[in-house]
Order: structure tokens, then C-alpha cells, then sequence
């Protein structure tokens, strides 16, 4: 273990810079939302940010310097500073806005919204600015495709050959041999899917009786935050503002496909549409969906709170599925799952929420393929135990190409759920430890660590600064997968034991 | 015969939600739905968002301060609305009596009230956000310092050969 010297923080710092730049370049787009609207106060609260942004950005370019190669720990260190200095920075705004309780409120938000979690401290959501909802989506979106494949994509200079950026934030899949490459299909699959989604959502809000105008911002802004699997809503009733059964159908189908593996979009598109019928992930999310919606729809049936089974089935399904995609749009109050819907039905909602989405998507939790390829270890377990001592097994499942199944690979993915099991019960150990009740800190802490963002109502701005620290490390770390944060704990060990 | 004269007075203390409508807060709606599903309240709140019309009917989103809830009420019950609450401008504050449903059979199980009277009871008005001179001076030196790091950068880089 050796101590870094000066060329480690020289890199770090340059490449961390120019992700900063990068998000003060984003902020000129609500900056130009508020202008549109005559919103002065919030134009002047974006150019603070951009100035901040930049002067921390280019500062850090002007002193420091790529010294080194990326190697995997570097680069998996620069994944961890970048987003946790763009959460710092890009919490400014918004707390400027005056909607926020403190910074740490503020910051709380940017990282559930860049980590696609969900979970808000915003006060007064109703009287927020367009251009603050703006950059609420905005983050979302952008941290669904992720904030390194952002500067990725525009192939920012000295970006080349950073594979290891790349699945610092949570992301292993190559789709193009090139990883600059790989980053623009994200990109056009994640703004072709919007032009789409934004289309039809406007169409639908425009019919529930909103103005064009607002219609087409809400419809970007639900899309923004459906696609990324964020939840973010621009309204304190979340999906309920709405009281439409249409839009309810369109989120949900646009926060499933953004649930989906970009790899898998990728080879539908391009190559091989029935990709779809054989993938590992897509049988693993398919049982899992059917199992968990059993659970949640024998539980309302029990608890007889829906007049008709239709109703049921509406509430009961888009929960289940907002919680599977680690989405968390709601058509509840979160009240409603603790009180009313009883513990069958929250219990599925919580394995739901825990297995999350697809990997190299933007959703969390465990993800599909890792309870595909657990399962499918399981079995060949099983099956090694029942056959001839002599017998030789080689376990293949099918993602995107027939592939091995290995020790090592199986190993690697323990390591991760594992990981992930730590974190929601820490998570939940924190909030029962600060005085709340066993469900609702096991309901709030899984939401928080597999970045769902459904909420029974714990989070909000009077809960205590302790637990609002632990669940932006608990977003941080999900979203990160672990790696990334593992070797950033690993270099601070260096600066602090590491050897000269 | 005194037990007698107590029975209702006993009665009134204990049940918890009469049937006549009484002024409540939405997050004890909220938080105490079997309770209150299906009997008649009475809420205020600020109208915020959008006025929705529907077939049968409108929707109005109400925000008192403690939560937002939607309130489905025909269209000839609804008063004259100046103001909705935004950014822009602070919504018309209104009294309503209706019906809480914790699961609304007429609305896909949805959480709603439907109004049986609406009073207006306060004209809202607009907001003004005006730049305190201390922001517009911080935003204006941080921009200086802003094209100061840029000319740095760009010198630092015409150092750098080629």
C-alpha cells in the first residue's frame, strides 16, 4: 500500500475539474427555462451556480494536470470525488432558491436526484420555479445516463481510454468496443426514447385539462424523471396531481424501458430484436415482477382498502412496478403503505424495491441479471449435489451473447448484494437507532440505498441531520454500486497508512 | 336517569369524526384515513397547480400548508378563482365541504374529496421575487471572478506548446 503522491491528486483533481465544468454548463439550461419565463431571482441563483462551477472548475485545470494513466483506482476514485463534488456544487442553486430547510436539505435532493432516488426535502414544491423543476429533472436524467458518460459523450479531451470511469459509475456493459462511443448510444437511446415519451405525455397532460404550455413542461419533466427512473415530480402529489389513468399508463412504460440494460436496447435495436424473448434479465425481471405483484395483490385483497378489484389492480400494480424499476412515482399517499395496505403488500413492495432494476440502466437495487445469475448458480448447485461425483457442468446463461457462468463471476456479483444487504440494514439500524418505528425505517432505508424513492413518509425536512447524512451515502454508495466508493475509502487508507 | 343524561355527552366526547363537517388539516386526513374515509369534512386551503376540467366535473388541487390533495367538484359549485398558486402568485384561499374517500370508487381508488360547497375566502395575489442588492452584488463579483479564471486558463494554455 503506498501513500499517493502529488501526480495521483494532480489527476484527480484535473478530471474532477472538468466534470465540475460540465455541470455548470448544465445549469445555463434552466438558467434559460427561468429567462423564458421572466423567473429573475432564479436566473441570478443559476448564474451563481455556473460562476461557482467554473471558477472551481477551470481553477482546478489551471493548477493540477493528467500526470498519470487511469489506472482502475484512480479512475474509480475520480467516479467517487466527481459526484460528490457535483452534488456540492450543484446543490447551490437550489438552495439559493430559498425552498430548502439548509444545505444539507439542498444537497440531500441533488443526490437523489443525480443517483435517480427520488426521496425530496424540497419545501413549498407547488411555488418552485420552473426553472428550479428544471434542473430537479435535469439531474435526474443526467445522472440516469450518468454524469461521467455526460462529459464522455461531448468526448471531452484527455477523456480517451477511461474505460475505468466508466464503470466507476456503476456501469460494466462496453455496447460499442470504443467507451466514448459506448456513451453517445446512451445518449441517443435516452433522447430518442424522450422525443418519443415527451410527445405522447403531452398529448395526454394536454387532455387532462393543462395548458399547452404546461403540458409540454410537465410532460419533459415527468418523462426526465420516468426515464431515469428518478420519480421526481413537479407537483407535491407526485402522479396523483394528474387523476389520469392514461398518464399513469405512459410513465409506466417509460420508467420500465428505462429500467431496461442500455446493452439490451442497444441489441433489439440494432441487432437482434428477439434479444428481448431470451435474456436472462428480462425472464429474471418478468419472475420477479409476477411474484412480487402476487404478493401486493393478494395483500390488498386481504386489506379489502379498493372498492374493485380494477382499482386494486391500478394502485397495486403501478407501485409495485415504480418500486421494481426503482422509480418511485407514486399514486399514493406514502401513509398509505404502512396503515392501509398491510404487511403482505408491503412486503412485496420491499423485496421489489431491493431487487431493483436492470444493470447498465438507470435504475438500482441489486439488479435483474444478479438474481438471474444467482438463481442460475442455485441450480447448478443443486444439480451438481444430485449427478455423479465425476460429472463436469459448464453453466451458461444467455445476456446479449451466451455466456459462462464462473466462480469468480459469481463471486464478484455476491460481493456486490452483499454489499447491498449491509447498506439497507445500516440504513434501517440508523433510523431505528434515531427513535422511528422497525417498518417504516426498513421501508425509508431500502428505498434510500436501492435509489427508489418511494417514501412512507419518514423523509421529510424535520427528520434528523444524521439520517439525512446516512441516506446521501446510502444513494451515493448504491448508485456507485460499491466499487467506486470502496476505492476511494481505499485511498484515504493510502494518504493516511499507505507506505513512501 | 343521570347515566342517561351523560349517554351523549359521552358519545359526542369519544367518537372521533361526527358526521357533520369540521374544519381538518389534510395531513390528518392523511394519516388517519379509515377513520375519516367516507365521512364529511370541511378543509381550507390554497388552490394550487391547475384547475383541471374534466367530463362531470373539475379537479382543483388544494394545499393547505401540511399536504396536497385533490378535490373533485361539479362545475356549478365553483366560485369565481383569481389567483392559483404557483410561483408567480399565491392561490385564492377556499373553504370546502365534501366527502373524503380514502379509496374513491369513482376515481380508480384514488385518495380525493368531493366538494359539496366551496366558499371563496381569501383572493390570493401575486409574488414578486425581487433580487436583494447583497445577491446582485455576489452574483456580479463571483462573474468577474468567473472570466478572471477564464483568461488565466486560456493564457496558462498558449503557454503550453503545441
Amino acid at each position: 500500500m503506498f501513500k499517493p503522491i502529488r501526480a495521483d491528486y494532480s489527476t484527480i483533481g484535473f478530471y474532477s475539474g472538468k466534470i465540475v465544468i460540465g455541470i455548470g454548463l448544465l445549469m445555463l439550461i434552466p438558467a434559460f427555462t427561468s429567462c423564458l419565463f421572466g423567473e429573475w431571482l432564479a436566473v441570478l441563483d443559476f448564474m451563481t451556480g455556473f460562476s461557482l462551477c467554473f471558477i472551481i472548475g477551470l481553477g482546478l485545470q489551471i493548477f493540477t494536470s493528467p500526470q498519470k494513466e487511469i489506472n482502475w483506482m484512480l479512475g474509480m476514485v475520480i467516479a467517487s470525488v466527481s459526484w460528490f463534488v457535483s452534488t456540492c456544487i450543484g446543490a447551490v442553486p437550489s438552495w439559493l432558491s430559498g425552498q430548502y430547510g439548509s444545505y444539507l436539505d439542498a444537497c440531500f435532493d441533488v443526490m437523489s436526484g443525480y443517483t435517480t432516488t427520488g426521496l425530496i426535502l424540497i419545501q413549498n414544491l407547488n411555488h418552485t420555479s420552473n426553472g428550479l423543476n428544471m434542473w430537479r429533472h435535469l439531474l435526474s436524467y443526467v445522472g440516469g445516463q450518468g454524469i461521467i458518460v455526460v462529459a464522455l459523450t461531448f468526448s471531452m479531451k484527455g477523456f480517451a481510454n477511461t474505460y475505468s470511469l466508466y464503470v466507476g459509475e456503476g456501469k460494466d456493459e462496453r455496447l460499442l468496443p470504443n467507451v466514448i462511443h459506448t456513451a453517445r448510444i446512451i445518449w441517443i437511446i435516452s433522447l430518442a426514447y424522450m422525443g418519443i415519451g415527451t410527445f405522447f405525455l403531452t398529448f395526454a397532460i394536454r387532455l387532462a385539462g393543462m395548458s399547452w404550455t404546461r403540458s409540454f413542461l410537465h410532460s419533459l419533466w415527468l418523462f426526465m424523471g420516468a426515464w431515469s427512473t428518478g420519480g421526481f415530480t413537479p407537483m407535491s402529489q407526485n402522479l396523483m396531481y394528474y387523476h389520469s389513468s392514461v398518464i399513469e399508463i405512459i410513465t409506466l412504460v417509460i420508467f420500465v424501458a428505462g429500467s431496461l440494460n442500455f446493452a439490451l436496447h442497444f441489441t433489439v435495436w440494432h441487432i437482434n430484436p428477439k434479444e428481448i424473448l431470451d435474456n436472462l434479465e428480462i425472464v429474471s425481471f418478468t419472475c420477479t415482477v409476477l411474484i412480487t405483484s402476487a404478493f401486493v395483490l393478494l395483500g390488498l385483497e386481504r386489506s379489502g382498502i379498493y372498492p374493485t378489484v380494477l382499482s386494486s389492480w391500478r394502485r397495486g400494480f403501478y407501485q409495485l412496478v415504480s418500486a421494481h424499476t426503482t422509480t418511485g412515482n407514486m399514486t399514493i399517499y406514502g401513509t398509505t403503505w404502512i396503515g392501509n395496505w398491510g404487511f403482505i403488500s408491503y412486503s412485496g413492495i420491499i423485496i421489489a424495491m431491493a431487487i431493483g432494476g436492470s444493470a447498465c440502466s438507470t435504475a438500482g437495487g441489486f439488479k435483474n441479471l444478479r438474481i438471474g445469475v444467482i438463481f442460475a448458480a442455485l441450480v447448478e448447485d443443486i444439480r451438481r449435489l444430485i449427478s455423479p461425483e465425476s460429472s463436469v457442468f459448464v453453466q451458461r446463461f444467455h445476456h446479449i451473447k451466451d455466456q459462462v457462468l464462473t466462480d469468480k463471476y459469481i463471486r464478484m456479483i455476491m460481493l456486490i448484494v452483499l454489499s447491498y444487504i449491509g447498506l439497507y440494514a445500516a440504513s434501517t439500524f440508523i433510523a431505528v437507532a434515531e427513535g422511528y418505528p422497525f417498518l417504516e425505517a426498513v421501508f425509508e432505508g431500502i428505498s434510500a440505498a436501492s435509489n427508489t424513492g418511494l417514501t412512507c413518509g419518514l423523509t421529510s425536512p424535520s427528520m434528523p441531520s444524521l439520517i439525512k447524512i446516512v441516506y446521501i451515502f446510502a444513494m451515493w454508495a448504491g448508485r456507485l454500486e460499491f466499487m467506486a466508493l470502496f476505492a476511494l475509502f481505499g485511498f484515504i487508507g493510502c494518504i493516511i497508512w499507505g507506505r513512501k | 336517569m343521570a347515566i342517561c343524561l351523560f349517554i351523549p355527552v359521552i358519545w359526542m366526547c369519544c367518537c372521533p369524526v361526527s358526521t357533520v363537517a369540521k374544519e381538518i388539516k389534510l395531513k390528518q386526513l392523511v394519516e388517519r384515513m379509515k377513520i375519516f374515509d367516507g365521512n364529511q369534512i370541511e378543509i381550507k386551503g390554497e388552490v394550487a397547480g391547475d384547475i383541471m376540467k374534466r367530463k362531470g366535473g373539475i379537479w382543483l388541487s388544494i394545499d393547505d400548508g401540511s399536504e396536497t390533495m385533490g378535490v373533485w367538484c361539479p362545475k356549478d359549485i365553483l366560485p369565481k378563482i383569481s389567483f392559483i398558486g404557483g410561483y408567480k402568485s399565491r392561490g385564492d384561499i377556499l373553504r370546502i365541504r365534501g366527502i373524503f374517500n380514502m379509496a374513491c370508487p369513482l376515481h380508480g381508488g384514488e385518495t380525493d374529496i368531493h366538494a359539496i360547497e366551496i366558499f371563496r375566502v381569501q383572493e390570493g395575489y401575486p409574488l414578486h421575487h425581487p433580487a436583494s442588492p447583497e445577491r446582485i452584488k455576489w452574483a456580479l463579483i463571483l462573474l468577474a471572478l468567473t472570466v478572471f479564471t477564464a483568461a488565466a486558463y486560456w493564457w496558462k494554455k498558449s503557454l503550453i506548446p503545441k
